[in-house]
């Protein structure tokens, strides 16, 4: 077989399976050593078992070569806890605990529990890693508990008790945050709760207590009911945290300040006829908000990833999403201004959004020019080469300096934004896309644009 | 204080001692909150058959 194949580079901690890409297709090589692992884990039921439970990526098998099995995972969109919203990182661990509780029914277990284990296909949580089993061995702990804490336990707690922003703390700490980093920025009421106490507090009084240990040390057992019931009580320990109830009220979310009823339905139909002038299929809708406009293709069968820097907003999308069972359209938390970057060792295991940008067709900018340029500072130009390197086609809306909220944004400020013109705006973005059609929106200050990059 | 250390050949992540002993102890109690949760659902349970 004659295919381009280079190592992903993320994939290089675990000895036993590799990622590679073949021909821009994501495989797993097992290597033979964890062979009669994998056979344990597709015979002994537990893979059919996870799969009818929605809990794993489905795969193939592609082949065997020079002992490895090479297997083909369902290919899925890769995302990162940085980008997640709350209600997301909190199904990605109930999920790890289903799937660690259900692999002790098969005397398996998970040799690591970290968030980037888990990926979303169609809002579903599910492993990735396929050679994340181990044989149980019976009597022991369970060896991912710590890794379990830090990735899961400890942002779930921080960004409901301190900060919902807090599971940026992943930026600086890619492997999970460190326990007595949460420990330290938890509000100390968080002590009175038996389950945060242990898993957070004292078990980071217990790595500290145990880091100059030099003595190896062997023998008591945890049977496996035991083990089972700690599973169970990290399960009960993630379902109980929450959000406090003011940020979660229901608020009529998306701001119609600047839209009548009519001049909103308007903008919706426009939208909708310029999806009806063009064919796409992969779309990254840029300001998202609670994915109102982003439904117009998702519910059109289109697949849609809808960023928005508001986290509460992309919290929002993804709970209405879950209610409604939709499949076609991913929310993630985004900041346009300042992407996640390229993290890990070399910068190459965790990579930038544009190095996961496959065939994006379309990029929605909606009521958002004038946050670049008047928030941030972008020139047109900038943002103009930014959107035509991503995909062919733009759905752009020119909000006006006229528009109150752009009055807003320059009231105590100098306006120094004397090429904010949609005359300026037409020719810079011309130097790098056509105009296909125009269309302003009645009783606003607002104009939408569908463009086709040259 | 003794523990198993786990002997699998594949686990290549670092367990940490503190978090291997911290199992140890919650071990213990556990089954005290999940046989109380157990024992709950059964009276629910002969209650509601009851009905």
């Amino acid at each position: 077989m004659n295919s381009i194949e280079k190592q992903e580079e993320a994939s290089f901690k675990d000895p036993d399976a590799r990622v590679f890409i073949e021909n821009g297709i994501y495989v797993r090589k097992i290597y033979e050593r964890y062979i009669p692992e994998y056979k344990k884990l597709m015979d002994s039921g537990l893979y059919n078992d996870l799969v009818s439970k929605n809990l794993i990526l489905k795969h193939e098998e592609v082949r065997t070569e020079n002992n490895c099995i090479v297997i083909k995972p369902e290919q899925v969109f890769i995302s990162y806890p940085w980008e997640w919203c709350f209600s997301q990182l909190k199904d990605a661990a109930l999920a790890t605990l289903k799937i660690q509780q259900i692999a002790l029914d098969y005397n398996m277990s998970l040799k690591d529990a970290n968030c980037f284990n888990i990926q979303f296909l169609h809002n579903n949580p599910l492993l990735i890693d396929t050679s994340s089993f181990e044989t149980y061995e019976a009597g022991t702990a369970w060896v991912a508990y710590k890794q379990f804490c830090e990735n899961f336990i400890a942002p779930l707690a921080l960004m409901a008790y301190t900060d919902l922003s807090l599971n940026g703390l992943f930026l600086q700490n890619i492997n999970g945050i460190p326990l007595e980093l949460a420990s330290k920025l938890l509000p100390f009421g968080t002590r009175f709760n038996l389950n945060l106490f242990t898993h957070i507090h004292l078990h980071s009084k217990m790595q500290n207590r145990y880091s100059e240990n030099s003595k190896k040390i062997n023998n008591v057992k945890i049977n496996k009911q035991q083990l089972k019931n700690i599973i169970r009580n990290l399960y009960s320990t993630v379902e109980n945290i929450t959000l406090p109830k003011y940020e979660t009220e229901w608020k009529d979310y998306y701001s119609f300040t600047n839209y009548t009823e009519k001049s909103f339905d308007e903008k919706y139909n426009i939208i909708n006829n310029f999806r009806s002038m063009i064919k796409t299929e992969n779309i990254w809708d840029f300001g998202s908000n609670t994915g109102i406009f982003s439904r117009i293709f998702s519910d059109n069968g289109a697949n849609v990833i809808a960023f928005d820097i508001d986290k509460m907003a992309i919290e929002k999308n993804y709970l209405k999403i879950k209610q409604d069972k939709e499949q076609n359209i991913f929310p993630l938390v985004f900041d346009l201004a300042n992407p996640s970057p390229a993290l890990g060792w070399a910068n190459k295991e965790r990579k930038n959004l544009m190095e996961r940008a496959k065939d994006v067709d379309l990029i929605l900018a909606l009521a958002l020019i004038h946050h670049l340029r008047f928030t941030y500072n972008i020139p047109f130009e900038n943002i103009a080469k930014y959107f035509s390197s991503i995909s062919k086609y733009l759905i752009i809306e020119f909000v006006d300096k006229k528009d109150s909220k752009v009055q807003k944004m320059l009231l105590n400020r100098k306006d120094v934004f004397d090429d904010y013109t949609q005359t300026n705006f037409e020719n810079e973005f011309c130097e790098y896309y056509k105009i296909l059609c125009k269309e302003k929106i009645s009783e606003t200050e607002r104009t939408l644009y569908l463009m086709e990059t040259k | 204080m003794n523990i198993i250390a786990p002997q699998c050949a594949f686990a290549y992540l670092d367990p940490g001692t503190g978090s291997m002993v911290l199992q140890m102890i919650i071990a213990g109690f556990v089954g005290i909150g999940c046989t109380f949760n157990l024992w709950k659902d059964k009276v629910i349970q002969f209650f509601k058959k009851g009905k």
